[in-house]
């Protein structure tokens, strides 16, 4: 696979991507308004936005077809174990929404910044005891000044016995 | 919003007669047990923190965190000409009476009368209120030394200029807005609307002369008045009000509209009624008290107190209002 | 004179000088803390002033707001987190910098461009404001309108090494800003019948996933992660740094100064600005985007300026231009206080020491700030795992903080997402953000616009004001787009 080839698929899920939103916009939503509102509706710059879009989209695309390929740039993809790395820490994050609804902040915070420190570090037992107080303070941290005196209203947990334990 | 130790204290004691009170004429056991005070009473505010619905917001907050003598938590939740927050609040809101919506006609009305919105709830359906509490009558103003002395003038020169008069509203479909159309109805005029979200850009506009007159509430328009910046030519209320003084009434110049933003408190529909009585006393009699008709009068908020079956009458009025302008804007799109 | 005199001696009275110095600590703090901006941070006061007396009330609530125009810098220049949306613009070359071990120059380099911006600005309040004030309400829509396609103009000045990568990403930063409610009818555009996004996507949002969050994941993928050692002597700037300040502190504080009066404009809008302009004017563009001292003054000089002259028209019609000067404005009210010509008159000490409070607000901040950079510095020092580890949780708190939103976190996450795979594929990321917080104010003073002109489109050209202000954007449009071809070395994909 070249560079050439890369762009160009990029470049085809952006125009995609403008496409559908144009469409959705000329479809759904008002083009122009009479009356005592005057002038373009609501649907008007999303629709001319989405094709100025995709026209510079299509000239991009051409633009890249037409010249010769580029190599693959040396960084643009990342070494296997640091590539797990990235991915793992933006499942840490999508985890981190998604149960902080369920279990509350504290709880939801620590596991966060517990796997994505455990993944960053070393894997010893030492380190890991570290790594626990250290995600305890932070949390900690969070709760106290950006709940306690910022009066940030966290996600509380709906689960019972995290409750009694008042977290 | 933290409250001085010894005021805590005296309300502890006042909110254990409350109890004690509700126990003897009630007598239920479900009702007496709220509230308890060991837990936190969370309010929904559905805007951002610092403008006029929040701080009606925060103000009652600490007046039922000493009347019920519990924790009151203000939890902001702006977006969407509120939408946003009603919806939230609605979801996380458990029917045990202890989160609180504080409501706000007419903005808390427009996303659901409106079907383009696609609101999830309708008033009538998923809020039960409990009791009325703040009132900001809209007024409109314009500057001072200008073309305009009286709103008769305005009304006149909109007459002779179809839609070249234009006035300033903070968004489509809130109080100032639908002040402007009623007048408009009212006096068979078309003023042109136009929409600054932030009060400063509306007073710029105002005061540059790019548009004629200003629709506000009354608290936004107290500083302008009294700096001799602007003139209020009306008030669109059955009365004056104190914020403003000496601005006589649309009604009394021929003009009836009548426009305001009337504050309340709301519950998850299910919520026991004696928890909504609780709260509707604690208010009533707060608003008995001059420190709550003080704060609230240094931020400009009138102290207006509607039972539970009164502010929802009220709000069943000014949902026909809204409706009316929706169906009136649908035929012109 | 005399007036200006009584109003230092207001300010300098042991209780004001407590209040203006507990502001600034508490904005500096708000600062640093990503999320809880100057709006909430001054919110949550409003009890406490009640019970304060109101000079000292409001001389704390403005040390506040200018404090945490500080404050934000540090997190961003040192952790790469774009606390506030006026930071992110500082991130590009500052958080560069710090990686490079210049951190303590590049912080030195802003607190003092924060502090001649901010002076400037009040030295204006004080000699110039009833004319800036007035020439600022000659700015009806049509200028609005006009002014924000100078703006816009200048997104070209944002492009790397393509054009046409830089155009699509400016109007691409345009259909993101449209999603949300329509401004004139209220109705869902592009929502797709989610509540979350009627409001439309949050800034900081957009600004801390697109720079920070994909920053620190491209950084994550460097394998070689050389130890960032920082020496004392390495903090003062060089007299090379100095020389290269010089130029951008001016400019910034010309441009924050200036557009800070208009109502409406946030200061993201100077900052974007001014970086846009230090890289056209730069003679090594190349530089931006891997750490230019200049790239980091300019814009903090701007935003800075801005804030502080913020306070003009509030006090001198009671105007707020921005949501923070409302809870100012308030602070007033509840006093039985209503700023303008007549506050000036009827209560001269009380403005007077308001407006000194700002110089002396502004020295307690250099002060504060300047010592304390050798130990923010020590940040850096923290090992990597644990670091990079803060740094994710700042910004996920930090988005959550802005409205209490869960989804707004999922939005950063999503943005980082974005800005990854577009740093990835050398998409400029500036001309996105720089659009996003444009467009809604181009789009609604053109609606205001016709309103005033029922609907002629002519109205945005043929009044003088905005006639001329079309015809420097197209200068400008011009002047951006023929910069010298400069060959961009991509490393880290930062290029602005």
């Amino acid at each position: 696979m070249s560079m050439k080839r890369i762009n160009q698929f990029f470049g085809c899920i952006l125009l995609t991507f403008f496409l559908f939103m144009g469409y959705t916009a000329r479809t759904t939503l008002t083009y122009w308004t009479e009356g005592s509102v005057i002038g373009p509706g609501s649907g008007y710059f999303p629709f001319w936005i989405c094709v100025i879009l995709s026209g510079l989209t299509i000239y991009w695309l051409i633009q890249v077809t037409i010249r010769p390929g580029e190599k693959i740039p040396k960084d643009f993809i990342p070494p296997r174990h640091e590539g797990l790395l990235v991915l793992a820490i933006f499942m840490d994050m999508i985890l981190f929404i998604a149960i902080v609804d369920y279990i509350g902040f504290p709880v939801a915070m620590f596991i966060f910044l517990m796997v994505m420190v455990v993944a960053l570090g070393e894997r010893t037992l030492r380190h890991t005891i570290y790594y626990g107080i250290f995600s305890v303070v932070v949390t900690t941290f969070f709760v106290v000044v950006f709940g306690r005196w910022l009066e940030v209203a966290f996600p509380k947990t709906g689960i019972g016995i995290l409750k009694t334990l008042g977290l | 919003m933290k409250v001085e130790k010894c005021r805590k204290r005296f309300g502890v004691l006042l909110a254990t007669a409350v109890c004690v009170a509700v126990l003897l004429m009630v007598g239920t056991v479900s009702a007496a047990s709220w509230p308890d005070k060991s837990k936190i009473l969370t309010m929904y505010v559905a805007s951002g923190a610092g403008g006029g619905s929040d701080m009606a917001g925060r103000m009652i907050a600490s007046v039922l965190e000493k009347e019920l003598g519990m924790k009151v938590v203000v939890i902001n939740k702006g977006g969407g000409g509120s939408q946003i927050g009603v919806t939230e609040f609605l979801s996380k809101s458990g029917t045990d009476g202890y989160t609180v919506l504080c409501a706000n006609t007419p903005v808390t009305i427009s996303p659901y009368m409106d079907p383009a919105r696609k609101a999830t709830y309708h008033l009538g359906k998923d809020i039960q209120l409990a009791v009325g509490y703040g009132f900001s009558p809209c007024a409109v103003a314009v500057k001072k030394g200008g073309k305009f002395k009286s709103l008769k003038d305005l009304v006149e020169a909109a007459k002779a200029n179809p839609g070249k008069i234009k006035g300033t509203a903070s968004g489509p479909m809130v109080q100032n807005d639908l002040s402007m159309v009623l007048l408009n109805k009212a006096a068979g005029v078309e003023i042109a609307r136009m929409y600054f979200d932030q009060q400063g850009e509306q007073r710029a506009a105002l005061l540059g002369g790019h548009v004629d007159a200003e629709f506000n509430n009354d608290f936004e328009l107290i500083g302008g008045n009294k700096s001799g910046e602007i003139e209020t030519l009306a008030i669109f209320d059955k009365t004056p009000a104190v914020t403003l003084p000496g601005v006589k009434t649309a009604e009394s110049m021929g003009y009836n509209v009548h426009m305001a933003a009337a504050y309340g408190l709301g519950f998850k529909t299910g919520t026991p009624q004696e928890i909504l009585d609780v709260v509707e006393a604690a208010v009533i009699r707060a608003s008995k008290k001059a420190e709550m008709v003080e704060s609230f009068q240094k931020i400009g908020l009138g102290v207006k107190v509607m039972t539970g079956k009164e502010y929802r009458a009220y709000w069943t009025g000014i949902e026909n209002v809204v409706g009316d302008v929706v169906k009136g804007m649908a035929v012109k799109k | 004179m005399q007036e200006i005199l009584n109003g230092f001696s207001v300010a300098l009275t042991a209780g004001n000088l407590f209040y203006c110095f507990l502001g600034c600590l508490w904005g500096t703090m708000v600062g640093i803390l990503p999320g809880i901006g100057p709006l909430a941070g001054t919110a949550i006061l409003i009890p406490l002033t009640f019970k304060l007396d109101p000079t000292g009330a409001i001389i704390m609530l403005a040390a506040i707001y200018y404090g945490s125009q500080y404050g934000g810098t540090i997190t961003t220049i040192l952790m790469g987190v774009p606390g506030e949306a006026s930071s992110a613009i500082t991130m590009i070359d500052g958080y560069q910098m710090a990686k490079e071990g210049r951190g303590g120059v590049a912080l030195t380099g802003a607190a003092l461009g924060s502090f001649i911006g901010g002076t400037f600005a009040t030295l204006c309040l004080m000699l110039l404001a009833k004319p800036l004030v007035k020439l600022a309400l000659k700015l009806g829509p049509p200028e609005y309108f006009a002014l924000m396609i100078v703006g816009l103009a200048m997104a070209t000045g944002l492009a790397g090494k393509s054009m046409v990568k830089a155009l699509i990403m400016t109007v691409f930063g345009g259909l993101l800003a449209l999603i949300g409610m329509d401004p004139m009818l209220g109705t869902p555009r592009l929502t797709f019948g989610s509540v979350h996004l009627l409001e439309g996507m949050e800034l900081l949002s957009v600004v801390m996933g697109l720079f920070g969050i994909s920053e620190m994941l491209l950084s994550l993928e460097e394998k070689a992660r050389p130890m960032i050692k920082t020496k004392l002597r390495e903090l003062i700037p060089t007299r090379q740094d100095v020389q290269d300040s010089v130029k951008p502190i001016v400019r910034g504080t010309l441009i924050g100064t200036v557009l800070g009066i208009i109502p409406g404009l946030i200061p993201p809008v100077s900052s974007f600005l001014s970086y846009a302009i230090e890289r056209r004017s730069s003679k090594h563009p190349e530089k931006f985007g891997h750490g230019a001292l200049e790239g980091v003054v300019g814009p903090e000089t701007a935003n800075n300026g801005h804030a502080s002259a913020a306070m003009i028209p509030l006090l001198t019609l009671g105007i707020p231009t921005n949501p923070v000067m409302a809870v100012i404005l308030g602070a007033f009210i509840i006093n039985g206080l209503a700023p303008g010509p007549l506050l000036f008159e009827q209560n001269p000490a009380m403005v007077w020491g308001i407006i000194a409070s700002c110089y002396i607000g502004n020295i307690m901040l250099v002060i504060l700030n300047l010592p304390l950079i050798p130990v923010w510095v020590q940040i850096l020092r923290i090992p990597h795992a644990y670091l990079m580890t803060l740094i994710m949780a700042f910004m996920m708190v930090g988005s959550y903080s802005a409205n209490n939103s869960i989804f707004d976190v999922g939005l950063t996450i999503f943005f980082g997402f974005l800005g990854y795979i577009f740093k990835k594929m050398d998409f400029p990321l500036a001309p996105v953000a720089l659009t996003f917080i444009l467009a809604p104010m181009i789009e609604k003073s053109l609606y205001r616009s016709l309103v005033m002109s029922q609907g002629d489109i002519s109205i945005l050209y043929t009044r003088p004001i905005s006639g001329s202000l079309l015809v420097l954007a197209l200068i400008t449009l011009i002047y951006f787009s023929t910069q010298k071809k400069v060959q961009v070395v991509r490393s880290t994909g930062v290029d602005a």
